[in-house]
């Protein structure tokens, strides 16, 4: 079996409309990988900057896993949320992307979305907050079922991603 | 102070895992010679006052006296003592108190009061060097880690800012004028009990903060007063202090080394520049042996071994190679943005061209929609996820005639949408999927066709737009053949960029050496390998059909004459 090891931090998130920003994340795996060791989700701490348009989280990312194949690449997915003055979390964006295949530091750029329903929803939304979510999460990565969706251009996330791979090259295959 | 070849003092902070019972320390005390002493320049008042006090034994001025006229007739030779950790050594005024039963109320002083007998009948020589050690509960002795607030400032003129960092790192790395703390005795007996709470505000309160309690310690200490007033002059010549939790060991004044090669720490007894002894402070923990070194890599590699075991099993050891004569390209990647397109709520539409010799898993993905994404400042943020895992038959390219393989293209149209749900064509576009390996981050260029003046006009004020018939015509046409691709006739204007990304994993039959590729991925000879791999087997497969056909026609003659039969089997 093959290995691989995913160390970095959720930098920090740009573009967003407002300050008071949090961001929940997650890594996925196909079938035939298993986490040997550390914390696949997780949830950042709320940063308020001052007067910055950036968000800066710093977010530590330590997993190791083992695979029976290359199929099921790992993915992290992110949702930032909104912390109102009210003490309401709202989503503000959606976002994935594939841990990068070859080894060494990448900076890596999420961009997000989120959903928007009707009319009256997005009036309501403006004036109280809220807003569409997805029900299903997952849609997030999934390719299938897409076009139904639609969405507004939210911010971006940056990420900084160290991959130590181990045993691929054995199996011929080249990252 | 008064010479110059004097040490300063720092702390020493050292992190370890050994025991700390190994712990030696070497003290050498030096009285120093009348000869080197500079002519005392305060002469007065000290003198009066040692013509008043004579009388009064509690005058410390008199101690000094007395002490130098002590030391003045001794022979100024050297102490030499070995400190291991926690040892108790008796100073003279211990072996006095603890000689009497009556001074002894708790167990540990009826101890002390017992080893003290046998050491009386032992020797009865005059020594200066003793210890505390951590059970005798001295907390009165003032830490000598104190900070000198008006000395060590790096900036000139006015009063610097002084934050938490500034001061713990100066308590920590004290650069600071050495100077040996007397130790007064004021209640003989009171002493021996806790008095205060340690660590109130010392470097090792910074260093360690809760973990202070776990903190034993140790001090080195001399006697150095004169013979008929025994503990009077009690210094302290090193604290040392372990932390069993953080493995950290504090020494300060720092481990010096040995008398010839460095300099002492210097002591002025009751600030007396006549009276000035130097020490050393030198390590002499003994190594480990050569047995126990071997040992000790003994266990550290079945340590080793059997966490490399379990994390083994843990990780299995099965893997899905692909089959021989096939190369698997796995494709993770996004559309990641839309830039600089007119229209404001745009989604893609794609798909990937298959040549001829490539197979997919799963036709299902080679073909999507995305969701549609409102702009914000001309830039859309898709996200759409990019997965493809093809297949190349590399049976099928030894029939043709060329070298690399086709490439598949991933080709797609950005598509708006309006208020009343119609989509019209805001782009073409493709790209060839990279064909190394690695991770790219590519920029497509878009264009769209356009048509006559009222076409445009129409597509301004109400919508629709001039579409391509077949969509491949953006790459190389399906239909295409010749030697010349021409486009000509067709009016387009561009419309904006797209971002992708792709991450591309190539996986072959054989084992990758990375030695043997210089450079980025050379597929030709993963290809040419792949092949030739293939073409053995094919060698082979005639081989094995050819034994086949012998062998059958070997049975054909078996059912004639059985010797020979035997002989062929013999020999084969």
């Amino acid at each position: 079996m093959a290995e691989v090891h995913i160390i970095g931090q959720i930098l920090s998130a740009t573009g967003f409309p407002s300050h008071n920003l949090f961001c929940k994340w997650g890594i996925h795996a196909g079938a035939g990988w298993r986490v040997i060791e550390g914390l696949t989700d997780g949830q950042t701490h709320v940063d308020n900057p001052s007067w910055q348009d950036i968000a800066v989280w710093s977010h530590p990312i330590d997993v190791h896993f083992a695979t029976k194949g290359v199929q099921g690449w790992p993915k992290i997915h992110l949702q930032v949320y909104h912390y109102d003055k009210f003490g309401r979390s709202e989503v503000y964006g959606y976002g994935f992307c594939y841990i990068p295949t070859s080894p060494g530091t990448h900076k890596v750029d999420v961009v997000t979305w989120r959903p928007i329903g009707t009319l009256a929803e997005q009036f309501r939304q403006h004036f109280l907050g809220g807003g569409a979510q997805l029900k299903t999460p997952d849609l997030v990565h999934n390719s299938t079922d897409r076009y139904r969706l639609q969405t507004e251009t939210m911010g971006s996330v940056h990420l900084e991603i160290s991959v130590i791979l181990r045993n691929f090259a054995k199996f011929g295959v080249e990252t | 102070m008064p010479l110059g070849d004097e040490r300063e003092a720092f702390t020493g902070i050292y992190k370890t895992n050994d025991p700390i019972q190994n712990l030696k320390i070497r003290v050498h005390l030096r009285h120093v010679k009348a000869a080197h002493i500079p002519l005392p320049q305060f002469v007065n008042e000290d003198q009066d006052r040692d013509i008043d006090g004579a009388s009064s034994a509690s005058a410390t001025a008199s101690v000094t006296v007395s002490g130098i006229s002590q030391a003045r007739g001794h022979t100024s030779e050297d102490e030499i003592k070995t400190f291991s950790w926690q040892e108790k050594v008796f100073s003279n005024y211990e072996i006095e108190l603890y000689k009497n039963i009556g001074n002894c109320h708790t167990a540990l002083q009826e101890q002390y009061h017992k080893q003290v007998i046998t050491i009386n009948r032992q020797h009865s020589q005059q020594e200066r060097l003793f210890s505390y050690v951590h059970n005798d509960n001295v907390t009165n002795i003032e830490e000598f880690l104190f900070l000198n607030q008006d000395e060590n400032i790096p900036t000139s003129g006015g009063e610097p800012h002084h934050n938490h960092l500034v001061t713990a790192m100066r308590q920590l790395q004290i650069k600071q004028r050495y100077t040996p703390q007397k130790f007064f005795r004021r209640d003989k007996i009171k002493r021996r009990q806790p008095l205060t709470q340690e660590g109130s505000g010392n470097a090792e309160f910074h260093l360690q903060g809760h973990l202070q309690a776990t903190c034993q310690k140790m001090y080195i200490m001399a006697d150095l007063s004169s013979s008929n007033e025994i503990g009077a002059n009690e210094y302290v010549l090193c604290v040392i202090r372990w932390n069993a939790v953080s493995g950290s060991l504090l020494v300060s004044p720092d481990i010096c080394g040995a008398p010839n090669s460095s300099k002492p720490y210097r002591i002025e007894v009751d600030g007396d520049a006549r009276n000035v002894y130097e020490y050393w402070l030198e390590l002499v923990s003994g190594g480990i042996s050569e047995e126990e070194e071997i040992k000790e890599a003994e266990v550290r590699s079945k340590i080793y071994s059997h966490q490399s075991d379990i994390r083994r099993a843990k990780v299995g050891e099965d893997f899905t190679t692909c089959p021989i004569g096939t190369l698997a390209i796995h494709i993770f990647g996004q559309i990641n943005t839309l830039r600089n397109f007119d229209d404001k709520n745009l989604f893609v539409h794609y798909f990937v061209d298959l040549p001829k010799g490539w197979s997919c898993d799963s036709t299902s993905s080679l073909s999507g929609i995305s969701a549609s994404c409102r702009a914000v400042d001309g830039c859309v943020h898709l996200g759409h996820p990019l997965l493809f895992s093809l297949k190349l038959n590399l049976s099928d390219m030894e029939d043709s005639s060329e070298i690399f393989p086709k490439w598949p293209q991933l080709m797609f149209e950005v598509l708006s949408l309006d208020w009343w749900g119609r989509y019209c064509t805001e782009g073409y576009g493709y790209i060839v999927i990279p064909s190394t390996a690695g991770l790219h981050q590519t920029t497509t260029h878009t264009w769209r066709p356009i048509g006559s003046p009222s076409s445009e006009l129409r597509r301004f004020f109400i919508g629709g737009n001039p579409e391509l018939d077949d969509i491949t015509f953006v790459g190389v046409p399906q239909q295409h053949e010749g030697n010349l691709l021409g486009k000509y006739g067709l009016l387009t204007t561009t419309s904006g960029n797209v971002d992708m990304v792709f991450n591309v994993v190539i996986q072959s039959p054989s084992s990758v050496d990375r030695a043997s590729l210089p450079g980025r991925s050379a597929l030709l000879e993963r290809l040419s390998a792949s092949t030739l791999v293939s073409s053995v087997n094919q060698v082979l497969a005639a081989f094995r059909r050819a034994h086949e056909r012998m062998l059958a026609a070997k049975e054909g003659l078996d059912l004639r004459n059985e010797s020979p039969q035997q002989a062929v089997a013999l020999s084969h």
